[in-house]
């Protein structure tokens, strides 16, 4: 991998040919290694963002290549060639000016576009609209260079976003329309829909921060918060404009107001301070590669909801965090799938997926090896983040912290022995996997108090559990084998116990997590949770609880086993919670053979419970699952 | 005399210094390979260069 250059673009100049006799990027067998092992070494992550120069180029590269397929493509706009000409004079103008190019958010525009051309993505927006993209990506490099030029631009139901300036909005006819945007002099005119306005460059160039309103009128510009602690230092842009931000569909611009502008502010510094302070290497590791974030609704606590785009090195959609260790936290899982990202378009870890999917301990869904891989390394830099506060705090802060660890330490282990057997894998990702193993094994030994560890061993079987009952449907004809063998009184055969049950995916899948959330709110705020168990719903606390999670979160083990089997009883034979809750319940209650059937095999001892619901016969929930465990 | 340190050589060219007048023209194998590569990623199903998100 090269290092960060300042040389001029276009230094090494063109031949005649076309040929520009490019070197490839390279990777230090050492870079390679200090990433897998989760080290942040800052240089490294710098040399990870500077390669993604080239990666963005790769991709605008293609884009053009595909669109010149196309030459109907820019529809009522102006020709491609004419967007793409000013993009190339505001960047021979001002270098600076072709950091639209670099923005984090037109990568997810190009690789959407370049996807939509593809055939594998559908929108509604009008193509001709999207390939307009770059028409504004070249008014935006245009006036940061202070060039004179007039283009025009597509108008998304009177907005039109320049890319790291802002938004302007004119009241409009249509959803799609053409706006002409012109810069002379020290005034940028915008012209479309039912109206036009003019605004100063000067004014353009400005950024939005939390003193000013709610944003009104014709131009909002990009909103820019920043924190300092220590002597470092983070600036990011909070982009609630780009119709991109979204990552994996367009979307329209939402620009959030003062208020919730000042809100990020305050949680960015107290939680760059935490950051700072305690996780050092970390936090300048942000610093190298973080530039936007997308804010989202705040969620309730504990459910902090993020995500990274591969397209997008340098952004991250985060809900407006509730306390400054959620967003640190947040932070750093979204720093592991930046640097992933940037690594894996620099080398191959994994072959392009097959169609069977696998568990994630960490998702709902079924996933991918390419997205297991992601959530791996996310978690892993999770289990370090956990490592650390659970040695800077105490109280609730600290117990929650110990929990955290033991759960995504657990989670990580179990993951990799999964992604380790997949085909998918190459050889680099054997090796890659290999060193997130080397530094997870020195966690896996290292003591966690009782109280967190056993929650954290619940909640990691317990998501495992539901996702096997939601995901698996065990296979007809060993069930029936069993039926058989039951009947006649015999022990479970240890091969059809194993046998491999089906993936079926549940897409209305939820509610896996919601034990876990409990245990969090119990660590955190017991009398909290103790004035739920006296009153109201828990389910309103926690969605997708049940009373009888509450009995069995105090240790009241029979209690809740009762209302666990009322629910499979009463109200549902098949409910995958009930039957994972079951589980946890057999394992305190010391009925081991149970609980290790309904921990690894919990679809078959439905679909066996099922089966034996006959006249005369319908045995225990818990005792098919004592039978099957046996053999386990 | 320090040891030369092993490198991995990347499929990814290096543009890093390439203007965006040369990209649109440049005709050289890595950066059509670098493309090859990228458009076999995204043109799967799961867009492997792609997202993720936590909860």
């Amino acid at each position: 991998m090269s290092p960060e250059r300042l040389t001029a673009p276009g230094a090494g100049g063109l031949g005649a040919s076309g040929r520009l006799d490019l070197s490839a990027h390279q990777l230090s067998e050492g870079d390679f290694d200090a990433l897998a092992a989760g080290a942040d070494d800052v240089a490294v992550v710098r040399r990870l963002a500077a390669s993604e120069r080239s990666h963005r180029r790769v991709v605008l590269r293609a884009l053009l290549d595909r669109m010149a397929d196309r030459p109907d493509i820019a529809g009522p706009l102006a020709p491609l060639d004419e967007a793409w000409e000013l993009l190339v004079r505001a960047e021979a103008t001002d270098l600076r000016a072709a950091a639209v190019v670099d923005y984090p958010l037109t990568g997810v525009w190009a690789m959407l576009l370049l996807r939509r051309l593809h055939g594998v993505r559908y929108d509604d927006v009008p193509l001709w609209v999207e390939a307009g993209g770059l028409h504004l990506l070249a008014v935006a490099a245009a006036v940061r260079a202070g060039l004179t030029f007039e283009l025009t631009v597509p108008m998304r139901r009177g907005t039109v976003v320049m890319p790291t300036l802002g938004l302007a909005r004119l009241p409009h006819r249509d959803p799609w329309e053409v706006a002409e945007l012109s810069v002379a002099g020290d005034d940028v005119r915008v012209a479309g829909g039912l109206g036009e306005a003019t605004v100063r460059v000067a004014h353009l160039r400005a950024s939005r921060s939390s003193s000013r309103d709610t944003p009104s009128g014709f131009w909002v510009p990009a909103a820019a918060i920043g924190a300092a602690h220590d002597g470092a230092r983070i600036d990011v842009v909070l982009d609630d404009v780009d119709p991109y931000r979204h990552v994996v569909s367009s979307t329209l611009p939402a620009p959030i107001g003062g208020a919730e502008v000042g809100r990020w502010e305050a949680v960015l510094d107290s939680g760059w301070q935490l950051l700072v302070r305690d996780h050092p290497t970390q936090a300048q590791a942000i610093t190298a590669t973080l530039r936007v974030i997308v804010p989202t609704m705040r969620a309730p606590r504990f459910m902090a909801g993020s995500a990274t785009s591969g397209d997008a090195f340098g952004a991250a959609l985060i809900s407006e965090p509730t306390d400054p260790a959620e967003l640190a936290a947040t932070l750093v899982h979204e720093l592991q799938h930046a640097k992933l990202g940037a690594l894996q378009h620099l080398v191959d870890l994994t072959d392009v997926d097959r169609a069977d999917r696998c568990y994630a301990p960490w998702r709902q869904d079924p996933r991918p090896a390419s997205g297991l891989l992601q959530g791996i390394y996310a978690f892993f830099g999770v289990t370090g983040f956990w490592r650390v506060r659970r040695q800077v705090t105490n109280g609730v802060a600290a117990a929650l912290a110990h929990f955290e660890f033991a759960l995504w330490r657990a989670a990580v282990d179990c993951a990799l022995t999964e992604l380790r057997a997949r085909p998918e894998l190459t050889a680099l990702g054997h090796r890659f996997l290999q060193g997130v193993a080397t530094t997870l094994d020195g966690w896996l030994t290292e003591p966690v108090p009782s109280g967190p560890r056993r929650f954290a061993r619940a909640a990691g079987i317990d998501h495992h559990a539901g996702w096997r009952l939601h995901h698996l449907v065990a296979e007809p004809g060993a069930v029936a084998e069993l039926v058989a063998v039951w009947v006649a009184g015999h022990a479970a055969p240890p091969g059809v116990v194993l046998t491999r049950p089906a993936l079926v995916g549940d897409p209305a899948v939820r509610g896996l997590e919601s034990r876990a959330l409990l245990i969090r709110h119990l660590l955190g705020d017991p009398a909290a949770v103790a004035s739920w168990r006296d009153g109201g719903d828990v389910g309103d606390q926690v969605r997708g609880a049940v009373p009888s999670d509450l009995e069995w979160l105090v240790g009241d083990a029979a209690g809740a086993a009762a209302g666990f089997e009322r629910i499979l009883e009463d109200e549902d034979a098949d409910d995958p919670h009930a039957w994972a809750g079951l589980g946890l319940v057999a394992f305190d209650l010391g009925d081991h053979a149970a609980a290790r059937a309904l921990a690894r095999v919990p679809e078959l001892v439905r679909a066996l419970s099922r089966e034996l619901a006959l006249p005369g016969l319908r045995p225990g929930r818990l005792e098919v699952a004592r039978w099957l465990g046996a053999a386990l | 005399m320090p040891a030369v340190e092993s490198k991995i050589e990347s499929p990814l060219a290096d543009l890093t210094t390439t203007s965006l007048a040369d990209l649109r023209v440049c005709d050289d194998a890595r950066l059509r390979n670098a493309v090859t590569r990228l458009v076999g990623r995204i043109a799967s199903l799961d867009n492997q260069f792609g997202y993720d998100r936590r909860r």
